[in-house]
């Protein structure tokens, strides 16, 4: 599967986006950023399946989570 | 232990805790007690997981939108040091009631005394008229051009007096002044909503009528305010920045969380909504009519503020000091609470600054045997 990561502020919205996302039929992993992809340091995102990126995309923003940016890889599962 | 204890001191700590905050903190330390955000592993996934269920439920508890919004703390004292210190600024002007716990007042008049705020403090406990119209004439009267924070107790510490939170709220919300309520005391037996009262922070203790394990708090926020930090230290992400993050709840919660307590505090939680918040409190309201009412029989007995009823009674016997009453009722079982009860305004409000009180406060597992008996020791000791 070919897969993005999309980067989340805090690993609590990680957690509430996979909830959402599960809501609506999508699976996704919480994944540690590889801190050489971050500007900040430490960070989390979701790794998503590339094929649903736009819609999985759009719900989080109808959730009221927005993505900072969207990944090829750099993600390590946890 | 030695003894059958009748434990009465619930609005200090409730005691005992149910099973499920047992097995639940038990479960979290044999099972997936990881560190919550530190890691890339699966425990500290798990960890993150239990505390966002825990953010969840008190989301439903109190009416806050977003499990963002509930930040965790080491206790309530913890919390409202970091709203009122994260707050107020040079020259603010801050209100609170007559009836606050030294963890509003003492921090309060610390920041007015090193001259970097002023306060006022408004009558409630103390004045015979307790209507939401009278206490929000009380309150308007008192704001001043720089007030910028209302910040006080639901229900008194050393009774069962509630403020009337819709009015407070009102008044905030129509002079732009921020609200932030104390929930110690009321928080498990009343009902609450934030967004309805408009409460800007709400502040709470696990340990009390949660029912949780002592060692966490929370500070839940209905408002878009950047607050200042209390304290700083890892937050788990942003590692290379040398401040604290922008959101919460991670700017407020420097270093590794309480999961225990946490796990704890949500399997309590639980237990509250489950039995519900009117069956508690109407269990307790029950509890203290029949302490009332047993003591106002018993000659010399004083009974403070008897027609507030609920889960919190202050009394005195004759002129024996409170605190003899206390190791008398200690060496019958009896777990009460002597003394001040750190809430030297609510004592000068009552008259009771002097000599102070004893106060009996009822959780979900008292029941009228525990009250029969302590019925009984005060007999024994007004005749003594």
């Amino acid at each position: 599967m070919n897969t993005r990561v999309a980067t989340l502020k805090t690993l609590n919205i990680c957690i509430k986006a996979q909830r959402a996302l599960e809501g609506y039929g999508y699976a996704v992993k919480i994944v540690s950023i590889d801190p050489r992809l971050t500007r900040h340091g430490c960070a989390y995102g979701i790794e998503l399946d590339a094929r649903f990126e736009r819609e999985i995309v759009s719900v989080l923003k109808r959730s009221g989570i927005y993505p900072g940016e969207i990944i090829s890889g750099g993600g390590r599962l946890i | 232990m030695k003894g059958e204890i009748f434990y009465l001191d619930n609005a200090a700590t409730s005691f005992p805790k149910p099973r499920s905050v047992i097995l639940g903190v038990s479960d979290c330390l044999s099972n997936y007690c990881g560190n919550a955000g530190r890691g890339s592993h699966r425990l500290a996934l798990l960890a993150a997981q239990k505390i966002y269920q825990c953010r969840e439920e008190i989301c439903s508890l109190v009416g806050a939108d977003a499990s963002e919004n509930v930040v965790f703390v080491p206790s309530c004292t913890y919390g409202l040091n970091m709203l009122i210190k994260g707050i107020l600024k040079q020259g603010d002007h801050v209100l609170i009631s007559d009836m606050e716990h030294n963890s509003v007042y003492r921090p309060i008049k610390k920041l007015a005394d090193e001259g970097r705020i002023t306060y006022d403090i408004f009558n409630f406990l103390s004045t015979e008229d307790k209507s939401p119209e009278a206490l929000g004439s009380e309150i308007e009267h008192r704001i001043k051009p720089r007030t910028r924070l209302i910040i006080c107790a639901h229900q008194s510490n050393i009774c069962s007096l509630s403020v009337p939170v819709d009015k407070i709220g009102e008044i905030c919300r129509k002079n732009h002044i921020l609200f932030a309520l104390d929930t110690a005391q009321s928080i498990g037996h009343a009902p609450i909503d934030m967004k309805k009262m408009n409460i800007d922070f709400l502040v709470a203790p696990s340990h009390k009528s949660l029912y949780g394990p002592q060692g966490c708090g929370f500070v839940v926020f209905n408002s878009k305010e950047i607050l200042d930090t209390l304290v700083e230290g890892g937050s788990g992400i942003n590692s290379l920045d040398g401040e604290m993050p922008r959101d919460i709840p991670d700017r407020f919660e420097a270093g590794t969380l309480p999961l225990p307590s946490i796990a704890g505090l949500y399997e309590g939680i639980r237990e509250v909504r489950s039995l519900g918040i009117d069956t508690i409190s109407s269990h307790e309201r029950g509890l203290f009519r029949l302490l009332r009412d047993g003591l106002m029989t018993i000659r010399g007995a004083t009974v403070y503020m008897p027609e507030h009823e609920g889960n919190t009674l202050l009394f005195n016997i004759g002129d024996i000091p409170c605190t003899e009453v206390g190791a008398f009722l200690d060496s019958r079982g009896i777990c009460v609470r002597s003394g001040f009860h750190c809430a030297a305004l609510a004592h000068r409000s009552l008259g009771t600054e002097k000599r102070g009180a004893v106060r009996a406060s009822f959780g979900i597992f008292n029941s009228h045997r525990d009250v029969e008996h302590l019925l009984t020791a005060c007999r024994e000791i007004s005749i003594r």
